[in-house]
Protein backbone atom coordinates (compact mmCIF):
# COMPACT_ATOMS: atom_id res chain seq x y z
CA UNK A 1 0.00 0.00 0.00
CA UNK A 2 1.49 3.39 -1.12
CA UNK A 3 1.03 6.51 1.56
CA UNK A 4 -0.96 8.98 -0.24
CA UNK A 5 1.36 12.11 -1.29
CA UNK A 6 -1.31 14.62 0.51
CA UNK A 7 -0.56 12.77 3.67
CA UNK A 8 3.45 13.74 3.41
CA UNK A 9 4.56 17.25 4.35
CA UNK A 10 8.08 18.71 5.31
CA UNK A 11 8.08 19.57 8.72
CA UNK A 12 9.76 22.94 8.14
CA UNK A 13 6.27 23.62 6.97
CA UNK A 14 4.61 23.27 10.04
CA UNK A 15 6.47 26.33 11.09
CA UNK A 16 4.12 28.68 11.68
CA UNK A 17 0.97 26.41 11.92
CA UNK A 18 -1.42 27.43 15.11
CA UNK A 19 -1.72 24.63 17.70
CA UNK A 20 -5.74 24.39 18.03
CA UNK A 21 -7.26 22.90 21.30
CA UNK A 22 -9.91 20.17 20.54
CA UNK A 23 -12.15 20.81 23.44
CA UNK A 24 -12.57 24.68 22.94
CA UNK A 25 -11.71 25.75 19.46
CA UNK A 26 -8.58 28.60 20.62
CA UNK A 27 -5.62 28.36 18.75
CA UNK A 28 -3.56 28.51 22.37
CA UNK A 29 -0.05 28.98 20.60
CA UNK A 30 1.63 29.08 17.07
CA UNK A 31 4.77 26.76 15.89
CA UNK A 32 8.09 28.61 16.37
CA UNK A 33 10.27 25.43 15.19
CA UNK A 34 10.43 22.08 15.22
CA UNK A 35 12.48 20.08 17.57
CA UNK A 36 14.59 17.02 16.46
CA UNK A 37 16.08 14.02 18.40
CA UNK A 38 19.96 13.79 18.28
CA UNK A 39 19.67 9.85 19.24
CA UNK A 40 17.04 8.37 17.12
CA UNK A 41 15.50 9.64 13.99
CA UNK A 42 12.36 11.67 15.53
CA UNK A 43 10.79 14.66 15.86
CA UNK A 44 10.66 15.57 19.62
CA UNK A 45 7.95 18.67 19.71
CA UNK A 46 7.64 21.97 18.76
CA UNK A 47 8.77 25.40 20.14
CA UNK A 48 6.31 28.12 20.39
CA UNK A 49 5.65 31.80 19.96
CA UNK A 50 2.76 33.94 20.69
CA UNK A 51 -0.15 34.00 17.64
CA UNK A 52 -0.05 37.27 15.61
CA UNK A 53 2.07 39.65 14.79
CA UNK A 54 5.02 40.68 16.95
CA UNK A 55 4.08 37.43 19.12
CA UNK A 56 6.88 36.67 21.76
CA UNK A 57 8.49 32.98 22.48
CA UNK A 58 6.66 31.20 24.64
CA UNK A 59 8.56 29.23 27.73
CA UNK A 60 5.63 26.36 27.49
CA UNK A 61 6.99 23.77 24.81
CA UNK A 62 4.79 21.19 22.80
CA UNK A 63 5.76 17.57 22.97
CA UNK A 64 5.37 15.05 20.26
CA UNK A 65 3.54 12.87 22.56
CA UNK A 66 0.49 15.13 23.10
CA UNK A 67 0.29 15.89 19.78
CA UNK A 68 -3.63 15.03 18.87
CA UNK A 69 -3.38 15.44 14.99
CA UNK A 70 -0.65 17.10 12.24
CA UNK A 71 -2.88 18.92 9.86
CA UNK A 72 -2.37 20.71 6.61
CA UNK A 73 -3.77 24.12 8.44
CA UNK A 74 -3.00 23.42 12.11
CA UNK A 75 -1.25 21.30 14.98
CA UNK A 76 -4.46 19.60 17.29
CA UNK A 77 -3.74 18.98 20.90
CA UNK A 78 -6.94 17.74 23.31
CA UNK A 79 -6.56 20.94 25.53
CA UNK A 80 -4.82 23.66 26.18
CA UNK A 81 -2.83 22.38 29.26
CA UNK A 82 -1.05 19.88 26.48
CA UNK A 83 1.16 22.40 26.43
CA UNK A 84 4.22 21.68 29.18
CA UNK A 85 6.93 24.10 30.74
CA UNK A 86 9.01 20.92 32.57
CA UNK A 87 6.54 19.03 34.26
CA UNK A 88 7.82 15.36 32.22
CA UNK A 89 10.51 13.85 30.54
CA UNK A 90 9.54 14.39 26.93
CA UNK A 91 9.15 18.54 27.53
CA UNK A 92 12.49 18.55 29.40
CA UNK A 93 13.84 16.52 26.67
CA UNK A 94 12.34 18.94 24.16
CA UNK A 95 13.78 22.22 25.95
CA UNK A 96 17.37 20.67 25.81
CA UNK A 97 17.16 19.90 22.07
CA UNK A 98 15.81 22.90 21.30
CA UNK A 99 19.30 24.49 19.87
CA UNK A 100 20.51 21.33 18.23
CA UNK A 101 19.55 20.44 14.89
CA UNK A 102 19.35 17.84 12.69
CA UNK A 103 18.77 19.95 9.51
CA UNK A 104 22.68 20.35 7.85
CA UNK A 105 23.44 17.07 9.46
CA UNK A 106 25.35 15.09 6.66
CA UNK A 107 24.20 11.45 5.24
CA UNK A 108 26.78 8.58 4.77
CA UNK A 109 26.06 5.21 3.54
CA UNK A 110 27.18 2.20 5.67
CA UNK A 111 28.91 1.66 2.64
CA UNK A 112 31.03 4.92 2.83
CA UNK A 113 29.26 7.13 0.39
CA UNK A 114 27.91 10.78 1.12
CA UNK A 115 24.77 11.37 0.12
CA UNK A 116 24.48 14.80 0.81
CA UNK A 117 22.87 17.11 3.58
CA UNK A 118 19.69 17.12 5.55
CA UNK A 119 17.28 20.18 4.58
CA UNK A 120 14.35 18.77 5.66
CA UNK A 121 12.64 16.18 7.35
CA UNK A 122 9.35 14.37 5.94
CA UNK A 123 6.29 13.30 8.20
CA UNK A 124 3.27 11.17 7.65
CA UNK A 125 0.33 12.93 9.24
CA UNK A 126 -2.04 10.26 9.49
CA UNK A 127 -3.56 9.18 12.70
CA UNK A 128 -0.74 8.57 14.21
CA UNK A 129 1.77 11.15 12.96
CA UNK A 130 5.21 10.04 12.34
CA UNK A 131 8.95 10.57 10.39
CA UNK A 132 9.07 8.57 7.24
CA UNK A 133 12.53 10.27 5.52
CA UNK A 134 14.44 12.78 4.81
CA UNK A 135 14.39 15.72 2.55
CA UNK A 136 18.96 15.83 1.07
CA UNK A 137 20.11 18.76 -0.56
CA UNK A 138 23.78 19.40 -1.40
CA UNK A 139 24.07 15.51 -2.98
CA UNK A 140 26.65 14.25 -5.12
CA UNK A 141 26.34 11.07 -6.15
CA UNK A 142 21.94 11.77 -6.32
CA UNK A 143 21.51 13.69 -9.13
CA UNK A 144 17.38 15.16 -9.18
CA UNK A 145 15.87 15.50 -12.63
CA UNK A 146 14.80 18.68 -10.96
CA UNK A 147 15.14 21.24 -8.14
CA UNK A 148 18.39 20.77 -6.07
CA UNK A 149 16.93 18.26 -3.41
CA UNK A 150 15.82 14.38 -3.29
CA UNK A 151 13.78 12.64 -0.69
CA UNK A 152 14.87 9.57 1.00
CA UNK A 153 12.93 6.94 3.01
CA UNK A 154 13.69 6.32 6.61
CA UNK A 155 14.88 2.91 7.78
CA UNK A 156 12.95 1.98 11.28
CA UNK A 157 16.50 2.15 12.93
CA UNK A 158 19.03 4.42 11.85
CA UNK A 159 22.17 5.83 13.50
CA UNK A 160 22.25 9.52 14.18
CA UNK A 161 25.10 11.61 15.96
CA UNK A 162 25.26 15.71 16.06
CA UNK A 163 26.69 15.61 12.41
CA UNK A 164 25.79 12.62 10.79
CA UNK A 165 22.87 10.51 10.00
CA UNK A 166 24.18 6.52 9.24
CA UNK A 167 21.92 4.98 6.51
CA UNK A 168 21.90 1.59 4.57
CA UNK A 169 23.14 1.56 0.78
CA UNK A 170 19.75 0.18 0.06
CA UNK A 171 18.28 3.70 -0.06
CA UNK A 172 20.09 4.46 -2.77
CA UNK A 173 17.44 2.28 -4.97
CA UNK A 174 14.41 4.25 -3.16
CA UNK A 175 15.19 7.40 -3.58
CA UNK A 176 12.30 10.05 -4.78
CA UNK A 177 12.84 13.52 -6.84
CA UNK A 178 9.36 14.94 -4.97
CA UNK A 179 7.20 14.61 -2.73
CA UNK A 180 4.16 12.86 -4.76
CA UNK A 181 6.56 9.83 -5.56
CA UNK A 182 8.04 9.62 -2.08
CA UNK A 183 5.02 8.36 -0.67
CA UNK A 184 5.34 4.64 -2.40
CA UNK A 185 9.51 4.72 -2.12
CA UNK A 186 8.56 4.56 1.39
CA UNK A 187 6.44 1.24 1.62
CA UNK A 188 8.84 -0.11 -0.83
CA UNK A 189 11.82 0.56 0.77
CA UNK A 190 10.10 -0.84 4.21
CA UNK A 191 9.15 -3.68 2.89
CA UNK A 192 12.96 -4.02 1.23
CA UNK A 193 14.27 -4.09 4.60
CA UNK A 194 12.01 -6.75 6.04
CA UNK A 195 12.48 -8.92 3.20
CA UNK A 196 16.00 -9.14 3.47
CA UNK A 197 16.46 -8.94 6.88
CA UNK B 1 -39.07 22.24 11.10
CA UNK B 2 -35.83 23.19 9.54
CA UNK B 3 -34.86 26.63 10.20
CA UNK B 4 -32.08 28.96 9.24
CA UNK B 5 -30.55 30.67 12.02
CA UNK B 6 -30.87 33.92 10.24
CA UNK B 7 -34.36 33.47 9.74
CA UNK B 8 -34.80 34.28 13.76
CA UNK B 9 -32.81 37.41 13.84
CA UNK B 10 -35.29 40.70 13.63
CA UNK B 11 -38.61 38.89 14.31
CA UNK B 12 -40.37 40.71 17.17
CA UNK B 13 -41.00 38.89 20.41
CA UNK B 14 -43.83 38.74 22.08
CA UNK B 15 -44.85 37.47 25.76
CA UNK B 16 -47.54 34.53 25.98
CA UNK B 17 -48.88 36.02 29.68
CA UNK B 18 -49.52 39.30 28.23
CA UNK B 19 -49.96 39.20 24.37
CA UNK B 20 -47.55 42.71 24.61
CA UNK B 21 -44.52 42.58 22.42
CA UNK B 22 -41.13 42.64 24.28
CA UNK B 23 -38.66 43.65 21.19
CA UNK B 24 -36.49 42.04 18.61
CA UNK B 25 -34.48 39.00 18.92
CA UNK B 26 -30.77 40.82 18.14
CA UNK B 27 -28.74 37.51 17.93
CA UNK B 28 -29.25 34.23 18.52
CA UNK B 29 -26.82 32.27 20.83
CA UNK B 30 -25.85 28.91 20.21
CA UNK B 31 -23.20 26.62 21.99
CA UNK B 32 -21.29 23.68 21.31
CA UNK B 33 -21.60 21.32 23.03
CA UNK B 34 -24.63 21.60 23.38
CA UNK B 35 -24.83 22.05 19.88
CA UNK B 36 -28.12 24.34 20.13
CA UNK B 37 -29.58 27.29 20.27
CA UNK B 38 -29.26 27.89 24.21
CA UNK B 39 -30.84 31.83 24.19
CA UNK B 40 -32.01 34.57 22.27
CA UNK B 41 -30.52 38.09 22.50
CA UNK B 42 -33.58 40.36 22.72
CA UNK B 43 -32.82 43.82 22.67
CA UNK B 44 -29.25 45.23 23.49
CA UNK B 45 -28.31 43.37 26.76
CA UNK B 46 -31.09 41.03 27.40
CA UNK B 47 -31.31 37.08 27.29
CA UNK B 48 -34.41 34.93 26.94
CA UNK B 49 -33.52 31.09 27.66
CA UNK B 50 -34.76 29.22 24.67
CA UNK B 51 -36.70 26.90 27.01
CA UNK B 52 -38.50 29.51 28.17
CA UNK B 53 -39.98 30.06 24.34
CA UNK B 54 -43.33 28.66 23.44
CA UNK B 55 -42.97 28.95 19.85
CA UNK B 56 -41.61 30.07 16.76
CA UNK B 57 -43.57 31.55 14.06
CA UNK B 58 -42.83 33.20 10.58
CA UNK B 59 -42.12 36.64 12.01
CA UNK B 60 -42.85 36.12 15.87
CA UNK B 61 -41.16 34.48 19.03
CA UNK B 62 -43.68 33.39 21.65
CA UNK B 63 -42.11 33.47 24.90
CA UNK B 64 -43.65 32.60 28.28
CA UNK B 65 -43.64 36.14 30.44
CA UNK B 66 -41.71 39.29 30.44
CA UNK B 67 -40.17 37.32 33.84
CA UNK B 68 -38.00 35.49 31.09
CA UNK B 69 -36.24 37.97 30.46
CA UNK B 70 -32.98 37.86 32.11
CA UNK B 71 -29.00 39.55 31.66
CA UNK B 72 -26.03 37.38 31.22
CA UNK B 73 -25.86 34.63 34.01
CA UNK B 74 -21.63 34.43 33.21
CA UNK B 75 -18.45 34.74 31.70
CA UNK B 76 -19.08 32.50 28.64
CA UNK B 77 -22.37 34.17 27.82
CA UNK B 78 -21.31 37.70 27.86
CA UNK B 79 -18.74 36.10 25.86
CA UNK B 80 -21.44 34.50 23.51
CA UNK B 81 -23.25 37.92 23.28
CA UNK B 82 -20.33 39.54 22.39
CA UNK B 83 -20.45 37.28 19.36
CA UNK B 84 -17.35 34.67 20.35
CA UNK B 85 -19.08 31.62 19.87
CA UNK B 86 -21.07 33.17 16.60
CA UNK B 87 -20.74 30.09 14.05
CA UNK B 88 -21.30 32.20 11.15
CA UNK B 89 -17.98 33.57 9.25
CA UNK B 90 -15.95 30.96 11.53
CA UNK B 91 -13.37 28.88 10.16
CA UNK B 92 -14.28 25.07 10.53
CA UNK B 93 -11.12 23.01 11.40
CA UNK B 94 -11.35 18.85 11.51
CA UNK B 95 -9.94 17.56 14.57
CA UNK B 96 -7.48 16.14 11.69
CA UNK B 97 -5.82 19.62 11.58
CA UNK B 98 -7.44 20.66 8.46
CA UNK B 99 -9.42 23.31 7.07
CA UNK B 100 -12.98 22.51 5.79
CA UNK B 101 -14.23 26.71 4.82
CA UNK B 102 -15.82 29.16 6.76
CA UNK B 103 -19.76 28.71 8.18
CA UNK B 104 -22.04 30.54 6.30
CA UNK B 105 -25.39 29.31 8.12
CA UNK B 106 -26.54 27.37 10.46
CA UNK B 107 -29.73 24.89 10.26
CA UNK B 108 -32.01 24.84 12.88
CA UNK B 109 -34.71 22.37 14.05
CA UNK B 110 -36.97 25.07 15.66
CA UNK B 111 -38.86 23.15 18.02
CA UNK B 112 -36.16 21.81 20.02
CA UNK B 113 -33.49 24.55 19.10
CA UNK B 114 -31.01 21.96 18.03
CA UNK B 115 -28.46 22.76 15.46
CA UNK B 116 -28.96 20.05 13.04
CA UNK B 117 -26.45 21.23 10.49
CA UNK B 118 -23.67 23.81 9.43
CA UNK B 119 -23.24 25.26 5.74
CA UNK B 120 -19.83 26.03 5.01
CA UNK B 121 -18.25 28.07 1.88
CA UNK B 122 -16.81 24.41 1.08
CA UNK B 123 -20.13 21.89 1.81
CA UNK B 124 -22.81 21.02 4.63
CA UNK B 125 -21.53 19.32 8.08
CA UNK B 126 -24.06 17.31 10.00
CA UNK B 127 -24.36 18.42 13.57
CA UNK B 128 -23.13 15.37 15.40
CA UNK B 129 -19.68 16.40 13.65
CA UNK B 130 -19.13 19.48 15.80
CA UNK B 131 -16.77 19.47 18.74
CA UNK B 132 -16.24 22.63 19.86
CA UNK B 133 -16.79 26.27 18.93
CA UNK B 134 -14.16 28.85 19.84
CA UNK B 135 -12.87 32.38 19.24
CA UNK B 136 -10.38 30.45 16.36
CA UNK B 137 -12.70 28.38 15.15
CA UNK B 138 -15.17 25.24 14.93
CA UNK B 139 -13.63 21.86 15.27
CA UNK B 140 -15.41 19.11 13.49
CA UNK B 141 -14.91 15.39 13.48
CA UNK B 142 -12.89 13.70 11.07
CA UNK B 143 -15.40 12.01 8.62
CA UNK B 144 -13.66 9.77 5.77
CA UNK B 145 -17.09 8.82 4.79
CA UNK B 146 -17.90 12.40 3.84
CA UNK B 147 -17.23 14.54 0.65
CA UNK B 148 -15.48 16.84 3.44
CA UNK B 149 -13.73 14.55 5.07
CA UNK B 150 -11.56 16.81 7.22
Amino acid sequence: MSVHPSLLLRATELIGHPVVTLDGGEAVAEVKDVVYGTTEAALLGFTLRHRGFLGGPMKEVLAWDRVSALGRHAIMIATAGDLGEGDDELVEEVKDSRGRNVLGSEVITDAGQRLGEVTDVVVLVADEPEVVGYEIGGSEVLTPRSGGHVFIPLPDTLAVSGEALMVPAAVQDFVSDDLAGFGASVERFRDHLRTSS
Amino acid sequence: MRRLLKELTGARVMSKASAQKMGKVEGVLTDVPPRRVVALQVGRDQLVDWGDVSGVGADTVVVESEDSVRHAADAREERAMAGDFDLRGKRVLSDHGNELGTVTEVELDEVSGAIEAVETTEGRVAADRLRSVGTYCVVVRHDPASALAG
